[in-house]
This record gives structure tokens, C-alpha cells and sequence, in this order.
């Protein structure tokens, strides 16, 4: 049996309804496609991101906004952490290392982050080619921020403030795209924001950079901690929350956000695949109708000799054609829509999520084809009854 | 192709022998009442005859084709076709039945108009079979050729004439051995009507082929052996 000559003949005769049709059911798979992509790429981007931040220490307030400031770099004025708690928490003895986070000041609304070159050398995962700081007024970029090896700027106060004027940084490295916020950076030595706030350098000589620093050093808007073993970290945390500070490890925050994200990802997909499966129904209304139209075609079918099995496939391969070829573009297109978030994402948030096309994806993609074809049967049957 | 007619009917085997007794089909009415479609006690027709069915509109002619096509199944009765009891059989043996021996022709053409007159004559190639052999080919093409139908054009673009002589064409691709036609001539003017007349007449001849057409034509009603008039459901020879 071949009922080609008779789908072609349908699209022949309706080509403007089929395309409508392909197009109404590939738009609503694409979504469906879409978020599913977007969140597991949401997911991955923002582990990477969370990875250099072993935990995570500050003053009473939320964890996530701590998690969120700190690791994607959040505009959001963290309470401050005061130098005598986290001098303490970087003398233990089962803290490998710390750096503090100060995140407040900005230039050209790019975040400028004082920290150690400690910190920097975790976030690039590297120490290859990346200089320690041997000056207060030096600074090195992220791979997003437009400023060149050896150009000066000054930061602004928080996010809209007047401009420093007592301090130009200089630039003396750009980073390499690292896909994660602190590409959009710019990092300079603690010390120096806090001379710029008034509050000396942390240290009793005026030109030393780095740790240990004074008993009392000023405050910070973070702490990011590096234990020695897994169960120093969990004793770290319940010290530093029971000194009245805020503790989290960012991937467990991650965890509780996933689940939320986890949870609105569902929901979107389910409303996005009800939206296919009701655009798929008005198609079989559509496709009733028009076996209603052509009841005299197939009345001619049958007349020629054809068996209802021919007009039973002819109907159903119509239908499932049309849905299938629908689904089955809805994948490029959902991929398309997940680039365009992509890109949307790295311009907001800086996060560079990766691109991959995942099982799931794939099963939303054919998992619609197949529904499409089962539902197909609906019309097609209806016809194999009434043929005459 | 011959236009030449047979000298008798016994001599244009493969043909079928129609046998019909009893044959009696019903309605049923909105207000329950039974209304008889058709009463036909008896009629044979000898494998290659031709018959013709006259009579008013609605006096049951194509309701009868309907029947000795194997379209719709009596009530009541036998139609046999060389022993094969139309009337006893099931909707799918039936369908088998008519795929090998006939071939319809309608008084609309009932052409598949988003189809070439080549796609449209090989389409019944395509029921039980994937791809067209080259023999099916090769007689569509010949065919169309020597009915002077444009072949590779949308049927829809052709005359009335051409359209009928491509779904004549169509009715003898399988080489029937019964051609139903149902008013072949009613929607063409004269001289298209005598055309189609003769075209179906000659083509019945070369395959030897039993014919009954329904016709208001007394041109092509002369073509046939004998004229049976329906009246009232019922057969006045």
C-alpha cells in the first residue's frame, strides 16, 4: 500500500492549513524543548560557577543572597562581616585557607571585587600565568570587562555612587573567559577598597598585601573558606553559626534553589507540552472536518477497489505526517530558543551555560512525534468506520 | 484499440456472467416505515453483454450499479458474478472482489483533482502495492497517449472531456472484466458524449469485458445489446 499520491494531494490541496499546523505544533514542542534544555544548562553553568566556593561565611542575613552576591555577583549590599569574627575563623587551624570578599564598588556597572590573589587563582582553577598582587591600585579583569592590559579607571561607590578619587587602578592581567559571572570582574586587593572606605589596610605595614592581617581588620562582605577536610567544613560551618554568623556551602544553597528551579522547570514543561497536546487536539478537529469534507474522496477510494486498511492508512498517515513533522521540528527550534537564552543569560548574568542537546530533550522531541501519531488514529479511525 | 463491435457476446470472454435473482434492498424511513430501493426478481446478463439501464432520475439505477459493483450489499437476494455471490460476501472480500474485476467510471469523473491524469489513472496501482510496476506504467502512458489526455497536467486544468476519457482510463488500467459506468456521457456535450460513448464501448470490446451502463444517452444506450428501463426500482425489459 502506498497512500503518498493522496498526502500529496492533500498538502496540494490545503498547503497553507499543513504549514499552520506544523508550525502551531513545532512551536509548542519547542518550548517544551526549551526549558528542558535551559534548565539543565542553567544547572551545569551554575555549579561551575558555585565550584571555587568551598564555603561560604557572613554576617546574620540570608544564605542565598550571600551565595548569590558572592558567587553570581548579585548587585545586593551584604551586611558586613566584622574583622574580628572572620580574623578568627582564618586562624583555625583546620581552615586551609581564606579569602575575603568585598563586593560593593563598581566601574561602568561592572562589579569590582576586593580579594586576595588567592581567591583569583581559585576562580581560574590555575596558578599559570596569573601575577599576584604586589600593589594596592593594581587590578585584573575578566574576560568581559573592555579594559586593556595597562589601562587606569576608578571605581565608582557601590552601583550608581560617585567615582573613588583617591585611588586609579591599573590593569595588569585579563583573565581568560572562565564561563561564570566573574567574567564580567574586576578584581582588585582587598586592601585597596577598604582605603578607599577609610578603613587603612588591615595590616600594620601600610604596603603588605594579602594574609594574615591584623586581629581586627576591617569588615567584608564574605569570607570564602577552604577547610582541610570535608568534616572541618561542617565543623566550620555550625562554629561560625553559632557565633551568630551566617554559614552555607553554595552548592547545598544550589541544591535548595534546583529544587525550586526543578520544580517551576516541571511546570513549564507540563504547561508547554499541554499547550502542544491542545494545539495537537484542535489539529484532529481540523482533520475530522476535513475527512468530513473529503467523505467523498474516500467514498471514490473505496469505489476503485481500495480496502479500508488503504483509507485507514491514508487518513492516519496525513494526520501522524503533520503532528510528527511538528514534534519532530520542534527539537531545532527549541534548540534555537535555548541558544537565544543562552545568550540572554551570559549578557545578564555572565553565566556562560553549556550547550548540549540531552536525552531528555530528545525524549520530549519523539515523545510528542509518537503521541502525535497515536492521536492520528482518532480521525483515521473515525474515516476507516464511515468509509462506505 | 478496436471500435469495431463484437459479433456476439459468448465470443468476448474473459467477460463475467451476471446472474441476480430476488435482489431486494430497503430503507429504512424516519418514520420506521420500510421503503423498497430496489425489487428485482430476476436478470442475467452473458459474460461480454451490455446492458443499458434506463429510466428517470431516481428510479434506482445507481443504486443498482451500486449493488452489481459490490459498493453496497442487498438485503435480500443473490448477485453472481461468475458463481461469486456478491450478496454473501463480506466488505473486505468484496473490496478484493472489485479491485480485480471492475472498473467504474462516474458521471462526475470523480478525478483526484491535485493530481497529474498519470498519478490519477495509476492510483489504484497504488492499494495494494508500494511502487507502480513499469507494466502499469507503460499502459497509463499508453493509454493516455492514445486518448490524447495531457498527461503530466493537474487534471484539474483539463476539459470535461479530457477528465472523463483520464477516468476512463483509469476504470480499464486494471483490465476489468465488468465496466460499471454510471452516466459517462451526462456531463459532456454532444460530441465529447459520442467521443466517450465510443471510447468506453471500444475499450469493453478489446477486453472483452461485460458492460452495464445507466445512461439518459440514446446514443451510447444504442451501443449496448439491450436496454433494461428501471422504474420505480423495479425492471421492465
Amino acid at each position: 500500500m502506498n497512500p503518498l499520491p493522496l498526502l500529496r494531494a492533500e498538502l496540494r490541496r490545503a498547503p497553507r492549513t499543513a504549514a499552520a499546523l506544523v508550525l502551531l505544533v513545532s512551536l509548542a514542542v519547542a518550548l517544551a524543548v526549551g526549558v528542558v534544555a535551559f534548565e539543565r544548562a542553567l544547572r551545569r553553568g551554575s555549579t561551575d560557577a558555585a565550584a571555587p566556593f568551598d564555603l561560604l561565611v557572613g554576617a546574620a542575613g540570608s544564605p542565598t543572597q550571600m551565595v548569590l552576591t558572592s558567587v553570581y555577583l548579585q548587585p545586593a549590599q551584604l551586611p558586613p562581616l566584622d574583622g574580628t569574627s572572620w580574623s578568627k575563623l582564618t586562624r583555625r587551624p583546620d581552615v586551609a585557607g581564606a579569602s575575603p570578599l568585598i563586593i560593593s564598588d563598581t566601574w561602568r556597572g561592572y562589579p569590582v571585587v576586593g580579594t586576595t590573589s588567592t581567591m583569583v587563582t581559585r576562580l581560574t582553577r590555575s596558578t599559570a600565568g596569573v601575577p599576584a598582587f604586589k600593589a594596592a591600585d593594581e587590578a585584573i579583569v575578566g574576560a568581559d570587562v573592555p579594559l586593556d592590559v595597562g589601562a587606569a579607571f576608578q571605581s565608582a561607590h557601590g552601583t550608581e555612587g560617585p567615582d573613588h578619587t583617591t585611588l586609579p587602578y591599573h590593569v595588569i592581567k585579563r583573565l581568560p573567559p572562565l564561563g561564570t559571572p566573574y567574567d564580567r570582574a574586576i578584581i582588585v586587593p582587598v586592601e585597596s577598597v577598604w582605603m578607599l572606605h577609610g578603613f587603612g589596610n588591615g595590616h600594620s605595614d601600610a604596603a603588605a598585601l594579602g594574609a594574615p592581617w591584623d586581629e581586627t581588620p576591617p569588615p567584608v562582605s564574605a569570607l570564602v573558606i577552604s577547610p582541610r577536610q570535608t568534616a572541618d567544613a561542617f565543623r566550620i560551618r555550625a562554629d561560625a553559626r553559632k557565633d551568630g554568623m551566617v554559614a552555607a556551602f553554595p552548592a547545598e544553597e544550589l541544591t535548595r534553589l534546583y529544587s525550586l528551579l526543578g520544580q517551576a522547570r516541571d511546570a513549564a514543561r507540563d504547561v508547554s507540552l499541554g499547550a502542544a497536546l491542545l494545539v495537537a487536539l484542535a489539529a484532529l478537529v481540523a482533520a475530522a472536518v476535513h475527512l468530513n469534507a473529503a467523505a467523498s474522496r474516500l467514498a471514490l477510494l473505496r469505489a476503485l477497489g481500495a480496502p479500508r486498511s488503504y483509507v485507514l492508512l491514508a487518513a492516519w498517515s496525513l494526520g501522524a505526517g503533520l503532528l510528527s513533522t511538528g514534534a519532530i521540528l520542534g527539537l531545532p527550534l527549541g534548540l534555537l530558543l535555548v541558544l537565544g537564552a543562552r545568550a540572554a543569560a551570559a549578557s545578564a548574568w555572565g553565566l556562560h551555560l553549556p550547550f548540549e542537546i540531552g536525552t531528555a530533550e530528545l525524549g520530549v522531541a519523539f515523545g510528542a512525534a509518537v503521541a502525535g501519531a497515536l492521536l492520528a488514529f482518532l480521525p483515521a479511525i473515525s474515516a476507516y468506520r464511515r468509509a462506505p | 484499440m478496436s471500435s469495431d463491435r463484437p459479433s456476439s457476446a459468448p465470443e468476448r470472454s474473459p467477460g463475467q456472467t451476471l446472474s441476480v435473482q430476488n435482489l431486494r434492498l430497503t430503507r429504512r424511513e424516519p418514520d420506521g416505515s420500510a421503503r423498497v430501493l430496489l425489487d428485482v426478481e430476476r436478470f442475467d446478463l452473458a459474460a461480454g453483454g451490455r446492458l443499458a439501464l434506463a429510466g428517470a432520475s431516481g428510479a434506482g439505477k445507481t443504486t443498482l450499479l451500486s449493488l452489481l459493483g459490490g459498493l453496497e450489499r442487498a438485503d435480500e437476494g443473490s448477485i453472481k458474478w461468475d458463481g461469486f455471490d456478491l450478496a454473501r460476501a463480506s466488505s473486505a472480500q468484496r473490496d478484493r472482489w472489485r479491485r480485480r474485476n471492475v472498473g467504474i467510471v462516474f458521471q462526475e469523473f470523480r478525478l483526484i483533482d491535485e493530481l497529474d491524469a498519470v498519478e490519477n489513472v495509476l492510483l489504484p496501482t497504488r492499494f495494494d502495492r508500494w511502487r507502480t510496476t513499469a507494466e502499469s506504467r507503460a499502459f497509463a502512458d499508453k493509454m493516455l497517449g492514445a486518448l490524447g489526455v495531457p498527461m503530466n497536467r493537474p487534471v484539474a486544468t483539463l476539459s470535461r472531456g479530457e477528465r472523463q476519457r483520464c477516468a476512463i482510463a483509469r476504470a480499464v488500467l486494471g483490465k476489468p472484466k465488468i465496466i460499471i459506468a454510471d452516466e459517462p456521457t451526462a456531463s459532456l456535450d454532444s460530441e465529447s458524449g459520442a467521443q466517450v460513448g465510443a471510447l468506453l464501448t471500444a475499450l469493453a470490446d478489446d477486453l472483452g469485458a461485460t458492460m452495464i451502463v445507466a445512461t439518459h444517452d440514446g446514443g451510447l444506450a444504442a451501443r449496448m445489446d439491450k436496454t433494461v428501463r428501471v422504474q420505480h426500482g423495479r425492471l421492465a425489459f
